[in-house]
């Protein structure tokens, strides 16, 4: 999807984003706020897969529902495809997700009343796309993510990870700026796992923009770049590089290790 | 602290709570209204004749009242269990908080109180408004004045209030009991995981819907077929075969409903394909197993509903339409001397000596009467009466003329005209003859122009609608009717009443000159028609023929019946007023006990569904599509029983339109138009509140 204007154009820019929860009146300040996201900033390039790690409760979580535009930041802007979504409200907030956004969720999150084909159709149909385009798409979709067999299907019939890809073709079928995944394998065993992100991979070399929220350092193993998270702080950040995956995996681990060891100690080392 | 608890859970789900509140209100100031009709004795000036008719309207609802509270202890509890599923997780996490199961029973028992005391309270007070419009409207129809001089009286019934008190509070027991039950009975594990439990989902074979579905309206169409052919007028295996089948048919139709809208739609691949079409239908069908039974109930409780009031307020607009026909003489009295039929032949009635004293009068009624008054001393009859004629109805007992002789003599069906309200056997019934002279007398007294009948010609005589085209047919084919073995040809209809009576029903009897009644002609009934100057003779006439009518004297007139003019006004409309009322009392509680029930059905489904909006949300659907969805699935829900139902009371009310016409013609075209805009209203409003209590639940 090399639809930039000149190369390896930035799809997201995140500048400075700061979340705080909780009640933010003057009376005994700070004491009931929680600091999700402490100034957080980056960006991410046209084609990208990226992957983003951290603990539970280190916000990266936040962080996507902040992409996501289900939540929205205390200060800071996001950027994407060129457009401040932070400054976007109701209307135009449901539009930018529908025509610019596609979701993976970490339970596959299918309606569980329609078939694989009208799951992955629907996406289409809410962006009003003509139906005679939207068969030819749903099944280029589905043949990218293997799951011909299973389109006549509802979710209860299918397994955990053939609804996983059914909703990364649903994500994918509009061809969104940036498809955002949340723990997309958490759910799956080893097997369904390593399908679906070869899947990602696949969409990935394609030409989508992927950005992956996940704790498993196999899964993160599959990205390009990897941004690391912790208490709401950039911890750091590791690209591939060309490595094969089982070095890449290997640098993963170290980062993971060194963030669980380093209590609260500043390792600028990894930054680049 | 329970209480304030209860206090701010009503106040947080007022959308959960509202069907349940207006439920209750609607059925408190119906229930109220109609149980305090009675006082309305008090307060208007009635006559006897509909003070005697108020008190049997007062009776028979109080007994209709008993089957309205049953509906309405089952409405309450279906809504209870509604709410109570709903916050099982609520009440778990109560529980989970160390609070003892009883408090929780108090807490649901205390919310149950607050909304039931304001509904009631509510309710008490629209149901004084309209036991107050009531008033009017029974003023109005009664033609009876508010008895105080200001015009203006303020109707109040404490036996009423008492009543509607009593019985909702051992509704809201019998609710707040099984309530306690239901939480007290719940595991904790259950109420904590009630959220996570999804219906089972049951795959229906979309083509097997398509052939279930044909087979209904199939069914359906049968019965329908059925019941017009066979009419409703005495129980039939056909009339039975014709009810089950429209059960039966229902109840398939709602089964395949679903199915059949889905697979329709799929055929049509760019309205398949457009917006949350596909998931609208899919979310109609996913419910299909859970819905289908109720909507069936409510279906067949819309066509009952439907049907009583239309039938309710036909007989009414029957009974008032013939009222100026059948009044035209100041009074009439009437005194049956006999019976006969082609089977048992004439059969003189037992008058004993009253019998005795009317053959000496040589059966004239006005002789016979005026003897009366004197012996009795009741006044100088003629001083009341300014005109009189008498009307004999006679029968040769030798061979009367029958049903069944005027059908072969024409080659008609009667059953042809008068469909399916005649009695099985009709043809033995006699057909009786009337004299030239006498029948010109009563229409001259009634001030309408005399009949002349030519050379071996009769006329007929029916104010029936049930007759009138068989007889106007017969007339066209020239036919020709035996009387005592003169061949008289039938010349001419008159739809005229020759008496003063409260529901017409001469179905036929033919006029012939004098000569042609054979001398022993038995005479059947005699009816004397008179005509008084003024209202305070007609009354006084009307006691004076109730004193003769009482007497055990034997020298005098023996009287089967005496209606004056003002006797059949107090009755016809005191019995079509008795009639319709019932018929919109009943009408609608079950027309909000459906709407009700459809609507907390679509309420319960939309809040199982919000994970699913919320889905759609994620997935960037807009507000205005996700609203459209729920807007046609409640569409959907409100639609179809209500279609179905309005099909199956057209198809009943053919049927109906046959049996009131006993009464008189069926006007039903006013009356559906009424019907059909007051049950709209209530319906709307309900359907309003449900989409927009189910829009909010989607929200989550």
């Amino acid at each position: 999807m090399s639809n930039g204007k000149h190369g390896a154009t930035t799809v997201v820019e995140v500048r400075s984003i700061s979340k705080r929860y909780g009640t933010e009146a003057r009376k005994r300040a700070e004491a009931n706020v929680t600091q999700a996201l402490d100034r957080v900033s980056f960006t991410v390039a046209t084609g990208e897969f990226v992957g983003i790690m951290g603990p539970s409760g280190s916000g990266k979580s936040t962080l996507l529902n902040c992409l996501a535009t289900i939540d929205t930041p205390s200060s800071g802007q996001i950027v994407i495809g060129g457009r401040t979504i932070t400054d976007m409200r109701g209307k135009e907030l449901s539009d930018f997700r529908r025509n610019d956004l596609g979701f993976i969720f970490q339970d596959a999150n299918l309606l569980d009343t329609l078939t694989a084909y009208e799951n992955i159709a629907l996406a289409l149909t809410i962006q009003k796309t003509p139906a005679r385009e939207i068969d030819t798409r749903v099944r280029e979709a589905a043949r990218t993510l293997g799951i011909e067999d299973v389109l006549e299907k509802h979710p209860f019939q299918m397994s955990g990870g053939q609804r996983q890809r059914v909703a990364a073709a649903r994500a994918t079928v509009t061809r969104p700026h940036l498809v955002l995944a949340d723990e997309p394998t958490g759910a799956l065993d080893s097997k369904s796992a390593r399908q679906l992100l070869e899947s990602l991979e696949r969409l990935n070399a394609q030409g989508a923009t992927i950005l992956m929220v996940t704790h498993d350092s196999m899964s993160a193993s599959y990205c390009g770049r990897i941004i690391f998270i912790k208490d709401g702080r950039l911890y750091g950040e590791l690209r591939r590089q060309g490595a094969d995956r089982a070095t890449f995996h290997h640098h993963i681990v170290g980062v993971v290790t060194d963030m669980s060891d380093a209590e609260g100690e500043e390792v600028a080392a990894h930054a680049c | 602290m329970l209480a304030k608890l209860a206090l701010g859970n009503v106040r947080k789900s007022v959308a959960d709570f509202g069907i349940y509140f207006l439920t209750i209100m609607l059925g408190v100031a119906v229930f109220y209204a109609f149980n305090s009709m009675t006082a309305q004795q008090g307060v208007l000036a009635f006559s006897e004749t509909q003070d005697k008719m108020f008190s049997l309207l007062g009776m028979v609802i109080g007994g209709v009242s008993l089957f309205i509270a049953f509906v309405l202890v089952f409405l309450v509890v279906y809504a209870n269990r509604f709410l109570i599923r709903r916050r099982k997780k609520e009440f778990g996490l109560y529980l989970m908080m160390g609070m003892r199961t009883g408090d929780v029973v108090k807490i649901v028992a205390l919310e149950s109180l607050i909304v039931g005391a304001a509904s009631l309270v509510v309710g008490l007070l629209v149901g004084f408004g309209l036991s107050q419009l009531l008033l009017y409207v029974t003023s109005a129809l009664f033609q009876a004045d508010v008895a105080d001089a200001a015009g203006f009286a303020f109707v109040f019934s404490a036996d009423a209030l008492v009543q509607t008190v009593a019985v909702f509070a051992v509704i809201f027991v019998i609710a707040a009991v099984l309530n306690a039950r239901t939480v007290a009975k719940a595991k904790l594990i259950d109420l904590m995981h009630a959220a996570g439990k999804s219906e089972d989902m049951k795959l229906t074979s979309l083509p097997l819907s398509l052939v279930l579905f044909a087979m209904s309206l199939v069914i359906i169409g049968v019965s329908y077929k059925l019941l017009i052919d066979n009419g409703l007028m005495e129980p039939s295996p056909q009339f039975a075969a014709a009810t089950v089948l429209v059960c039966v048919g229902t109840v398939l139709f709602f089964y395949a409903l679903s199915g059949f809208l889905l697979k329709l739609v799929q055929l049509a691949r760019p309205l398949y394909l457009s917006g949350l079409n596909m998931f609208t239908l899919r979310q109609l069908n996913a419910k299909v197993n859970t819905t289908f039974a109720s909507l069936s109930i409510v279906c067949l409780v819309l066509f009952l509903a439907i049907t009583s009031v239309c039938g309710g307020i036909g007989i009414r607009n029957a009974l008032v339409s013939s009222i100026d026909a059948s009044t035209a003489y100041s009074a009439t009295v009437s005194t049956n001397f006999g019976s006969y039929n082609d089977e048992t032949g004439f059969v003189p009635s037992d008058l004993g000596e009253f019998g005795e004293f009317a053959k000496q009068q040589d059966y004239d009624a006005v002789v016979g009467l005026r003897a009366s008054a004197q012996t009795l001393g009741l006044g100088d009859f003629d001083a009341l009466v300014e005109g009189a004629a008498q009307v004999d109805l006679l029968v040769d007992p030798q061979d009367g003329l029958t049903m069944g002789d005027v059908e072969a003599a024409s080659g008609l069906k009667l059953a042809d005209y008068a469909g399916s309200a005649v009695n099985s056997g009709y043809e033995k019934f006699p057909v009786y003859v009337m004299k030239l002279s006498q029948v010109n007398a009563a229409l001259e007294l009634a001030g309408k122009p005399a009949l002349t009948l030519g050379a071996g010609e009769c006329a007929v005589f029916s104010d029936s609608d049930l007759t009138r085209g068989f007889y106007e047919q017969a007339i066209e084919r020239g036919t020709s009717l035996d009387v005592s073995g003169h061949a008289f040809a039938l010349a001419s209809f008159h739809g005229d009443t020759l008496q003063t009576t409260p529901i017409p029903m001469n179905t036929g009897a033919v006029v012939v000159p004098d000569d042609a009644i054979p001398a022993d002609a038995a005479l059947i009934q005699t009816m004397l028609n008179v005509q008084c100057a003024n209202d305070e003779d007609m009354t006084a006439f009307g006691e004076m023929m109730t004193a003769v009518s009482d007497t055990n004297e034997p020298n005098t007139w023996p009287i089967t019946m005496a209606f004056t003019r003002a006797d059949v006004y107090d009755q016809s409309i005191g019995l079509s007023t008795v009639v319709s009322y019932l018929a919109i009392y009943l009408g609608f509680v079950l027309v909000v006990a459906c709407a009700a029930i459809l609507a907390i059905q679509q309420l319960s489904d939309a809040s199982d569904s919000a994970p699913r909006y919320a889905l759609l949300r994620k997935l960037g659907a807009p507000e205005g599509m996700i609203s459209g969805s729920i807007f046609v699935q409640v569409l959907v829900y409100f639609l179809f029983p209500l279609a179905l139902a309005v099909a199956h009371s057209c198809c009943a009310l053919v049927v109906v339109t046959d049996v009131v016409a006993v009464f008189g013609h069926l006007d039903i075209t006013e009356m559906a138009l009424m019907c059909a805009a007051c049950f709209l209203i209530v319906y709307g409003a309900y359907f309003a509140i449900t989409y927009l209590g189910a829009r909010k639940l989607a929200r989550g």
